[in-house]
């Protein structure tokens, strides 16, 4: 049998190399936060030639809209898109930036146009904060009703809910380097796939402790580590299995999907791996380095021998 | 027990089918969705849900006037309006037409001589407003005819007071300049040249679509209280297109790994589970139309997503019934211990899910965010729809199956039929699981 609670060190690397970049680019970029949350208008043109943003951009300015951003897609067959995001515009002043850029383009499309008030900002905002408040006093209320039956639930919580940090983290994270480098976003579908991926993530490692426990109960195991491992082995068929088909499927939508909710699969897709990496590598192990811990701390104190499990 | 899920009610569906459509959102077939704010007028400070009924009956009327197959009106809060026009070509027209006050008023510029045309009105004295008419219409004028211009005008016709008011100005103000303002901006200034009682034309600059727009306006009267638009949003029909056909081929890639992936990984059971997913595909799709569900481009991503985890609780039933089959149980056994022991993992993970969905659901309730309800729905659906047929119909079928089976296959133990459940060839001859690594590590 596979010795995976041995390599754990190395997993919490793994964890480590993705996650600590994603902080460093949280704390000095932010995020990127969308015409959701901030207000503003979002216009998407779809040219029939290449265009250069900076063109797009002085044709906004000489109709005097100032603090637009203009990113453009990769050019296909001959055809190229270009999304701009500008503050609250009205529909005045998107009639004229269109004649304006008809003059200087020929023929441009209009592929999509959304416009936020700052006001449906704030409530959307104030919206999302409720929600993931929500999502999270509800998660907690579940891992409590799900470990119910365990000795030290509170630390098969605590173990869990730091796996679901671990996922949360990683995607923020990289969502904030996905924004300096191709200017992704945040949004409300971003909100919508880190709370799916929360769930995703919870249920994952729910799944897993609960064979632990099964195991603790049979004593199948020598020591608490060997159960530890012992549970995951068995668990880790299932596991990557229910994780793969569903991110096949996101894949195929990343892939062949429209192009206007890839950001939000990629959160699913990224979410989901993370989730199951952590809830088979993070969370167990640090179940494992917990009991460790806990065990030297006790022979420490009183002479030893006791074996630390359920 | 025994759950039957019958093909008869499928077919009950199919039957029903002509009345029910998919009904697809503004992102799928295009259009637009416009938020509106009503605003206390000058002198009062709340509006009441009078003025609600007043601004939806009039913003029903003038939609209804561009022809929109499937418009949604719906008031949201005690002061929002929410306009939904599916597959509409001219958007930014029907923007400002159904966002405007849309109050005509004639002028008395004799004050005020060096007033023109875009100057807002302020407190100049109004003689007749657009409540005084009876009709109006897009005309043409014919150039070279007294007063007309060249393009579209707006012909007008006054009722007895408007025809009253405006003889009884006109006829004492021949000579001195008229204005006609739309919401407080003037749109024509005119010279009175004679006595004008019960018809006339404003032939200002207009194009033919704001002529349109303005006698929309003016056929189903001003808006009580002012409007502002808050929000927009607005999918050309080539995207939406564009995303339903993506949608789809992603759907059936998406689905066709699956199928696979179960097929070739769990072989019989994974046929079954594979059967399975196939209704509940047409199940999901039947909720869908019946409910109705309106299906956004997020919807449809949380119908495929969960494709994928419609087959979850298959994946964790099959594991288990596998560990049931190397331990040595038989097939029935095996089964049934698979089956029943799996249900609480199914059911902790779908409640998870249920619960994320509400939330979601609840979040998603704002303008901005509205594209969440979908994906809230369809997930939660597919949630459902596919603990029942990934449970009981893959039960069904597996127990049907396993009957035409011969006793003496049954037991595992060196049975031909281990490949077929995804078996070793070999029954293992290792010591149960975990005692080797516990020996290495000890």
């Amino acid at each position: 049998m596979a010795d995976l609670m041995g390599k754990r060190n190395w997993f919490f690397a793994l964890s480590a190399l993705i996650i600590v970049p994603g902080i460093i680019s949280l704390l000095i970029f932010h995020l990127r936060l969308g015409i959701d949350f901030t207000g503003g208008s979002r216009l998407q043109y779809r040219f029939n030639q290449t265009i250069q943003s900076a063109d797009v951009q002085s044709v906004f300015s000489a109709a005097g809209i100032q603090d637009v951003e203009v990113q453009t897609t990769i050019p296909d067959q001959g055809s190229q898109t270009a999304i701009v995001r500008a503050p609250t515009l009205d529909v005045n002043q998107i009639e004229t930036v269109e004649s304006a850029l008809q003059a200087k383009y020929g023929s441009v499309t209009r592929e999509s146009a959304d416009t936020v008030g700052p006001l449906i900002g704030q409530q959307t905002t104030r919206n999302a904060v409720v929600a993931v408040a929500a999502a999270a006093a509800i998660i907690l209320l579940y891992l409590s009703w799900a470990f119910r039956r365990l000795d030290k639930a509170w630390r098969y919580g605590t173990c869990a809910i730091i796996a679901l940090l671990h996922d949360v983290l990683v995607v923020v994270g990289l969502w904030s380097i996905f924004g300096k480098v191709f200017g992704l976003e945040v949004d409300a579908l971003f909100v919508t796939g880190v709370l799916t991926v929360v769930g995703f993530s919870v249920h994952d490692t729910v799944v897993v402790f609960d064979r632990i426990r099964e195991n603790l109960i049979k004593r199948a195991g020598a020591n608490f580590e060997t159960t530890v491992n012992n549970s995951l082995v068995q668990t880790l068929a299932r596991s990557l299995n229910t994780s793969l088909t569903v991110l096949f499927t996101l894949l195929a939508l990343l892939l062949f999907g429209g192009v206007s909710i890839r950001g939000f699969v990629l959160v699913l897709l990224i979410g989901i791996a993370s989730g199951t990496y952590s809830s088979i590598f993070n969370a167990s192990a640090l179940l494992v380095v917990w009991e460790k811990w806990d065990e030297r701390r006790r022979a420490a104190g009183r002479p030893a021998g006791r074996l630390a499990t359920a | 027990m025994y759950i039957d899920l019958p093909g008869a009610r499928e077919i009950k569906f199919l039957g029903i089918d002509k009345q029910i459509s998919t009904h697809r959102g503004l992102d799928l077939q295009g259009g637009i969705a416009i938020l509106l704010k009503a605003s206390p007028p000058a002198g009062r400070t709340t509006i009441t849900s009078d003025d609600m009924d007043a601004v939806q009956t009039i913003v029903t009327q003038r939609v209804n006037a561009f022809g929109v197959s499937e418009p949604q009106i719906q008031q949201q809060g005690s002061d929002h309006l929410l306009v939904e026009l599916p597959g509409i070509q001219d958007p930014d027209l029907a923007e400002k037409t159904i966002g405007s006050t849309g109050l005509l008023e004639w002028i008395d510029l004799s004050g005020t001589p060096n007033a023109k045309v875009g100057d807002p009105v302020t407190d100049q004295p109004v003689v007749v407003s657009g409540k005084d008419l009876t009709n109006a219409s897009v005309g043409f004028s014919q150039p070279g005819t007294s007063g007309g211009g060249t393009g579209p005008e707006i012909d007008f016709q006054f009722n007895s007071d408007g025809a009253k008011a405006f003889g009884d100005f006109t006829g004492t103000h021949v000579g001195q300049p008229l204005g006609i303002a739309l919401d407080k901006t003037l749109i024509e200034v005119a010279t009175i040249q004679s006595k004008i009682t019960d018809s006339g034309r404003i032939t200002g600059k207009f194009s033919i679509d704001e002529a349109r727009s303005i006698v929309i306006q003016l056929k189903y009267g001003s808006l009580p209280v002012p409007l502002s638009i808050e929000a927009t949003q607005s999918v050309g029909p080539t995207l939406g297109q564009d995303s339903v056909t993506r949608s789809f081929v992603a759907g059936e890639i998406g689905l066709g790994i699956v199928v696979a992936f179960m097929v070739l990984y769990y072989r019989l059971p994974g046929t079954i589970a594979a059967v399975a997913l196939g209704s509940y595909g047409v199940w999901t799709y039947a909720v869908f139309r019946m409910w109705p569900v309106v299906l956004t481009l997020a919807g449809i991503a949380g119908f495929i997503l969960s494709i994928g985890m419609a087959v979850d609780a298959n994946v964790l039933i099959f594991e288990r019934m596998k560990e049931e089959l190397r331990s040595g149980k038989t097939l029935g056994a095996a089964l049934e211990a698979g089956f029943s022991r799996a249900l609480p993992s199914i059911r902790d993970s779908n409640m998870c899910t249920v619960i994320i969905c509400i939330v979601l659901y609840y979040f998603g309730s704002n303008f901005g965010a509205s594209i969440i309800q979908g994906f809230a729905i369809t997930l939660l659906t597919g949630v459902v729809v596919s603990f029942l047929t990934a449970y009981f119909c893959s039960r069904v079928f597996l127990r049907t199956l396993i009957a035409f089976i011969p006793h003496r296959l049954h037991a595992m133990h060196g049975s031909r039929l281990r490949w077929l459940f995804g078996l070793e060839a070999k029954p293992l001859e290792r010591p149960a699981f975990g005692q080797r690594t516990a020996e290495a590590r000890a």
